[in-house]
């Protein structure tokens, strides 16, 4: 019902056909009333039908609203009634000033309106428009710094190295791995991201163990870790899962990559996971900044960077990605605080044998 | 190469590997080196630690590197290098015409750093006796107002050799248009007709001392912030 209805609204002749009953409607009151006022007070109330046309509809009924109120008024409200002869030439004045003032409305209403809807799509233009040159700017820091530092600390390396003491080197060569990982994690990200906007996230599900995804996905972020103490409490007897075990590593990844860099040094990071009826629910939380109220969910959308999180690089991709996996395993993640401090990431997966 | 005499330098980047690679690359010369990581540390340091140099990267988290140079010429010479990247063109070109002495794009190797460095702190070095500049087969004697090209002597227009001795009293520095177009047109408005006319000066000039004018090795452009005369082999 509701969808008929609205294919009449945006029917070409709707507007006309709505001139026609509202000057019909005005018609019969004047009418009614006729008796006891003089006619010409109507011309308002026409006028009032040809705005009201003019800015739900366009030029075309608005003009024919126009016409079409003076034709009425003129047939059925001015004697001799019934007949467009008019008897007071003061009429005709009536008659060209109602249809001249009816004419010009319509015009500037249909122009302000047009000028309305143009003002708006400019302003949607800037903004995305904004959005993008942010973007860029982010994407160019993000993709540059870990650059800047691999290039400069070989360089260093290569140009320098008998005079530099054995630790400074260590440093050196470290600083260039671990951000050469960075660089491959952002790179990767923006690979998973492009793959999943063009509809090519396939999944292969298989029987795997959290355990041992868990373990694949701190190995991938050994280097960073560092001596960060993480707290794993996954129970024994926790049944296996049907994903896609790659994927689901991306997607812890991304969540104990966040973890990390969102609270101090040597605060834990923990991950617990248990059952919770036909699902899995795996949590990994931290003891850093949490998460804005207005945040917990816009903070999956893609690009998105809290301001909590300005200061700390990142492109803004890893969560969506995250959400993009776990809704393609018929999942759910969401962000909550943590009970004292920190910020907790949720996800349930379904245990079913099937996805 | 001058030996630097435990000079300090001031290292400010939020970035801790950036850091890094520069202390080394500046402890290898010989610097003292301090380190800050956003725009409050790097002006307590400034006063706590008295550098010689300074090495300010533009996107700082509390304030912009470009407010931290204009705060810091209001009450001190000290040379600054800035490091950007780029997007940060504008904040750049700001940083040097308000007084940074010149500046690194993101990614940069040590060597570059070193090279500008020397440069900077060449300038620090009062330079009475000596008026002349040398460079490959140019030779300008500022005091004499001669010019030698392969020995032999050089006309320049009154207008190129003024371009030529703002570049040459900041040789291996990059000097902004502004600043070129201020030093010797006087200008700080109209800018459009006058950085035409730097334009054919600078190419003017490049006709007459340069051995391949397309492919300059004196006067180098520094795209979209000015020039820079080369000083080293």
């Amino acid at each position: 019902m509701k969808n008929e209805f609205k294919y009449i609204f945006r029917h070409p002749f709707f507007f006309y056909f709505a001139s026609v009953v509202a000057i019909a409607g005005i018609t019969l009151f004047g009418e009614i009333i006729k008796r006891y006022l003089e006619p010409t007070n109507l011309v308002m109330l026409y006028l009032l039908a040809v705005v009201i046309i003019a800015l739900r509809g366009s030029r075309g009924p608005a003009i024919f609203t126009s016409v079409l109120s003076v034709l009425a008024f003129d047939f059925f409200l001015i004697p001799p009634y019934l007949t467009f002869v008019v008897d007071d030439w003061e009429y005709i004045f009536t008659f060209a000033g109602f249809l001249i003032v009816g004419l010009v409305i319509s015009e500037l209403t249909v122009k302000a309106k047009e000028q309305a809807r143009k003002a708006r799509q400019l302003e949607l233009l800037r903004a995305t428009e904004k959005l993008q040159t942010a973007l860029l700017n982010s994407m160019s820091h993000d993709l540059r710094t870990p650059l800047a530092s691999i290039i400069g600390s070989i360089s260093m390396l290569l140009q320098d190295a008998p005079s530099l003491d054995e630790e400074t080197i260590k440093e050196l060569l470290q600083d260039a791995l671990g951000e050469s990982h960075r660089l491959n994690r952002l790179v990767g990200n923006l690979l998973d991201m492009a793959r999943m906007e063009a509809g090519a996230l396939k999944l292969t599900p298989k029987s795997c163990e959290l355990r041992d995804v868990i373990g694949v996905s701190l190995q991938e972020l050994n280097h960073k870790l560092n001596r960060r103490p993480v707290n794993i409490q996954i129970p024994q007897n926790l049944p296996e899962i049907p994903i896609d075990f790659s994927w689901i590593v991306k997607v812890f990844v991304n969540l104990i990559d966040n973890a990390v860099k969102y609270s101090p040094e040597d605060s834990p990071v923990r991950i617990q996971a248990g059952t919770q009826g036909d699902q899995l629910r795996i949590e990994v939380a931290d003891e850093g900044i949490g998460i804005k109220q207005e945040d917990s969910k816009r903070i999956f959308s893609k690009f998105y960077r809290s301001s909590k999180a300005e200061q700390i690089g990142g492109l803004g991709l890893g969560l969506s990605i995250c959400k993009g996996i776990v809704e393609a395993h018929k999942g759910r993640i969401w962000a909550e605080n943590g009970k004292e401090k920190g910020a907790r990431f949720v996800i349930l997966l379904p245990l079913g044998k099937t996805l | 190469m001058k030996e630097n005499h435990a000079l300090r330098a001031l290292i400010v980047d939020d970035e801790k590997t950036i850091r890094r690679f520069v202390k080394a690359a500046l402890v290898s010369q010989g610097y003292t080196v301090f380190e800050a990581s956003n725009a409050m540390e790097a002006l307590e340091n400034l006063i706590a630690c008295h550098p010689d140099v300074m090495i300010l990267d533009l996107g700082l988290p509390d304030r912009s590197g470009l407010e931290v140079t204009k705060e810091i010429r209001k009450r001190s010479k000290i040379p600054i290098v800035i490091l950007s990247v780029r997007d940060q063109e504008v904040d750049k070109i700001e940083a040097l015409d308000a007084g940074a002495d010149d500046y690194l794009t993101k990614p940069f190797n040590a060597g570059e750093l070193l090279a500008r460095l020397r440069a900077v702190m060449r300038r620090l070095v009062p330079q009475t006796e000596t008026t002349v500049f040398q460079a490959g087969n140019l030779s300008v004697d500022i005091a004499q107002h001669q010019i030698e090209l392969n020995h032999k002597s050089l006309q320049l227009s009154p207008t190129e050799y003024d371009v030529l001795k703002v570049l040459i009293m900041n040789s291996g520095k990059v000097v902004t248009q502004k600043q070129i177009l201020k030093e010797v047109w006087n200008k700080t408005e109209d800018m459009d007709g006058a950085s035409h006319l730097l334009r054919v000066t600078i190419s003017n000039l490049r006709n007459k001392i340069e051995p391949d004018p397309d492919r300059p090795s004196y006067v180098l452009t520094e795209p979209g912030v000015g020039y820079r005369l080369h000083s080293e082999d």
